[in-house]
């Protein structure tokens, strides 16, 4: 045992082993350091203590605690779903109609499948130091890699007539959708504890994003590649951009 | 906590009672401003309060807790700097413990002055409160190979501060 071992298993934050007691008896620089790093901290003073005590017993009141991560991610992806579906239904189902039943199966698993994964994301953007499952970044990033592969293979046609006057009234509606949903979301938010205002605000303008996407794979009659990368995976980038900003200011103005 | 929750005041008497010396133990030893650090006690209480319903039985309570410290020291931090009031000057805040030290210890808060917030966070909630990687992890929001990485780096800075290795 030496000083480097010493200070590996203090990085592990598992409790010393004997052998490294030893080390720190005959090494006058690790035993200096264990002794502050072991040194009681200062009690609060007890006046703090009660006043901090007599201000919340005067008005307690029961709450119940927030549901487990499993039915917090039910009631994301029934919130996603529901919002998706409800605003599609104002601008029309003409994307669904023309994709065959085999696409049909295929894109719209793909988006129930992202949609879930997001929706397991939820726990961390209300709850302090939740379980991170899922990393909200890697599910955005795997969602618009997977979804562009996919638009690249079942539908090959890669013509890029009217690609900018096609393209701008879906990314407009994308970027509503996001904007929609990432109201409502945040007022769902605001029913738990934001611990980071950052990473909160961008997980919710990705999925913001993505339910523009899904409104998109429902609403959007153009079965072009090129069309569905830009445009429609375009809008969840600006949303994401828009997330961050948005997130950068609360966090400045906290 | 579960009696927390259900307005039980013996029982949350009871919690203040055990978390608020180690709350003030975390603040001092990121502000070092005993004044500033209660401060930041009562305004963490005044959070922990209002979010009591996000702490779900079963789950841990500290790393909770220390989520939510952590959030009250950075927005008091960000609203120091915008009203413009400045850190004091590394002069101001004392030396460091150094090759040549006193014979007696210097206090754990001095000595963390040395390292930067994110590596001084880490070797608190490790070493002192004693949480274990995977409860720094959920309490800071990092991955537990990034607080591994941390708290090395700040025990390499530290050890170098009291002689050389052996």
């Amino acid at each position: 045992m030496n000083c480097r071992d010493l200070k590996k298993l203090l990085a592990e934050g598992a409790p010393l082993p004997p052998q490294a007691r030893t080390h720190a008896s005959e090494c006058s620089g690790c035993r200096s350091l264990l002794d502050v790093l072991e040194q009681p901290t200062r009690p609060v003073s007890p006046a703090l203590v009660n006043a901090i005590t007599a201000s919340f017993t005067r008005e307690m009141v029961r709450v119940t605690p927030l549901p487990s991560d499993r039915v917090l991610m039910w009631i994301a992806f029934g919130f996603f779903a529901a919002f998706s579906l409800l605003l599609t239904s104002a601008v029309g189902f003409r994307g669904f109609h023309v994709l065959s039943p085999a696409e049909r199966i295929v894109y719209y698993t793909l988006i129930c499948v992202f949609g879930l994964l997001f929706s397991a994301s939820a726990a961390p953007a209300l709850i302090p130091a939740a379980k991170i499952r899922i990393r909200p970044s890697a599910v955005a990033f795997a969602c618009v890699l997977v979804i562009a592969v996919a638009a690249m293979l079942m539908f090959p046609a890669f013509s890029l007539n009217r690609f900018v006057s096609l393209g701008i009234p879906c990314l407009r509606l994308g970027c509503l959708c996001a904007a929609l949903y990432g109201l409502l979301a945040t007022f769902l938010v605001r029913q738990g504890f934001v611990a980071d205002p950052k990473c909160t605000a961008l997980y919710i303008a990705c999925f913001g994003g993505f339910s523009g996407i899904a409104v998109l794979s429902l609403h959007c009659p153009f079965l072009n590649a090129p069309h569905i990368i830009v445009w429609h995976l375009g809008s969840m980038a600006v949303s994401a951009v828009a997330g961050a900003l948005i997130g950068l200011s609360f966090a400045r103005r906290a | 906590m579960t009696r927390y929750q259900q307005a039980d005041s013996t029982a949350a008497t009871l919690l203040i009672e055990q978390i608020s010396s180690r709350l003030y133990g975390f603040f001092v030893a990121q502000v070092r401003d005993h004044h500033e650090a209660e401060d930041l006690v009562q305004d963490s209480w005044l959070r922990i309060h209002k979010a009591r319903h996000t702490w779900r039985p079963g789950e841990p309570v500290l790393p909770w807790i220390y989520a939510i410290a952590r959030r009250a020291q950075i927005d008091a931090y960000r609203k120091k700097q915008r009203i413009g009031q400045r850190e004091l000057p590394k002069e101001e805040l004392g030396e460091i413990p150094g090759r040549n030290r006193e014979p007696s210890l210097p206090d754990l808060s001095e000595l963390l002055q040395a390292l930067p917030p994110q590596q001084r966070e880490t070797v608190f909630l490790l070493k002192v409160t004693g949480l274990s990687l995977e409860e720094v992890s959920r309490a800071t929001g990092a991955s537990i190979g990034a607080v591994k990485q941390r708290a090395h780096r700040a025990y390499s800075t530290l050890r170098t501060l009291f002689g050389a290795e052996s």
